[in-house]
């Protein structure tokens, strides 16, 4: 009876794994958004304060530069989108600034900002090690941050 | 009995497009149509956009082709969609700015340039959220397996994605109905043939997204 019981909840746990991976490489849940609370910011450094991809080469990045002040407003004012969201919906830009931050509750991560308010996550130490999320600041995008 | 466009902006009498009313995509009266702009959607199916365009406030535009080509209205003709973002420069781009506009546009913020831009009128301006309609393809925006190394993680291939993705190449169905759509487009609301724009071509976008769509014209 026991294993009537436990085979099918297996099956689901399994299927459960499977979804996650087709989701992750196939894009299957790409309208989802993270579970991710951003918490309080401990540190943030800079790495790179204005640079510039080969996407656009007509793009003028030099109005664009990042200071700690900024990077801070950027994560006190984001919020997290879903993949689909940030590949679709928002200003897409060859400028960047990129740098660490860590968060009170341990949370540790690398972070890249875009010109126009667009930016992401990814966490490599801290109980959400590994996560990574898509990010978007209205505010700093009405600003032409 | 002929394709048609009914009194509330829906093509009736038309086995090719099928009518599926998203309103929470529509917001305010679409007075006028001086063009049209082509997207991808960033996602693989039809179902997860139009599951996503139930959202309150959601993005979209007025149609979405499925990759077999089957074809969704999604939004009234007669109804604004929220599909375009702050428009470009459209002289800095195709290099006619006069001396003065080039001084004056040169170096401007995002929100500069669209508020300059949305003084102006098509074909002064790129076609907007104003009086465009919007045509999505189905198609994700995908990693290059270059870029990919073994034991990578999935989040170090999703950042790497979000960095260097491309969109997925529009398939030949796609392409045959974006034609056969945009031609009755053209048709039935009298739109400017030479006004048809990919996404990224009037604002910042991916420069890839809808970069293999094909129609009549195509600059």
């Amino acid at each position: 009876m026991k294993r009537l019981i436990l085979a099918p909840l297996i099956c689901l746990i399994f299927a459960g794994f499977a979804f996650a991976d087709d989701a992750v490489n196939h894009g299957a849940d790409d309208y989802s958004v993270p579970a991710y609370k951003i918490g309080r910011i401990a540190k943030i450094t800079i790495t790179a304060a204005s640079e510039k991809d080969n996407s656009d080469p007509k793009e003028n990045c030099q109005p664009f530069s990042v200071t700690p002040k900024l990077s801070t407003f950027f994560f006190s004012h984001s919020k997290i989108v879903s993949q689909a969201s940030a590949f679709h919906d928002f200003t897409y830009s060859s400028c960047y600034a990129e740098g660490t931050i860590e968060f009170s509750n341990g949370d540790m991560g690398e972070w890249r900002i875009t010109h126009g308010g667009t930016g992401t996550l990814l966490l490599k130490a801290g109980k959400s090690k590994d996560k990574f999320l898509h990010l978007y600041c209205k505010r700093c995008d009405d600003q032409d941050m | 009995m002929a394709s048609s466009v009914d009194k509330d902006g829906w093509f009736t009498n038309d086995a090719s497009v099928r009518k599926q009313p998203r309103p929470m995509i529509e917001h305010g009266a679409l007075k006028t149509i001086r063009g049209i702009i082509v997207h991808q959607t960033g996602s693989p199916t039809a179902a997860g956009t139009l599951s996503s365009y139930q959202n309150a406030n959601a993005n979209g535009a007025h149609f979405l082709i499925d990759k077999d080509g089957t074809t969704y209205q999604v939004a009234s003709l007669f109804k604004k969609t929220w599909h375009v973002g702050k428009l470009k420069a459209k002289c800095l781009e195709t290099h006619t700015c006069s001396p003065a506009v080039l001084k004056a546009e040169t170096g401007l913020k995002y929100s500069e340039v669209n508020k300059l831009e949305m003084h102006k009128t098509v074909p002064d301006r790129f076609p907007s959220n104003e009086d465009s309609v919007g045509i999505e393809l189905v198609g994700l925006c995908v990693l290059d397996p270059k870029y990919i190394k073994p034991g990578m993680s999935k989040e170090q291939i999703n950042e790497l994605t979000a960095r260097y993705g491309v969109f997925e190449t529009v398939t030949a169905a796609q392409n045959q109905a974006l034609q056969r759509l945009l031609s009755k487009i053209q048709d039935k609301l009298t739109v400017p043939k030479d006004q048809v724009y990919p996404h990224p071509e009037v604002s910042r976008k991916n420069p890839t997204e809808a970069s293999t769509a094909q129609w009549a014209g195509k600059p």
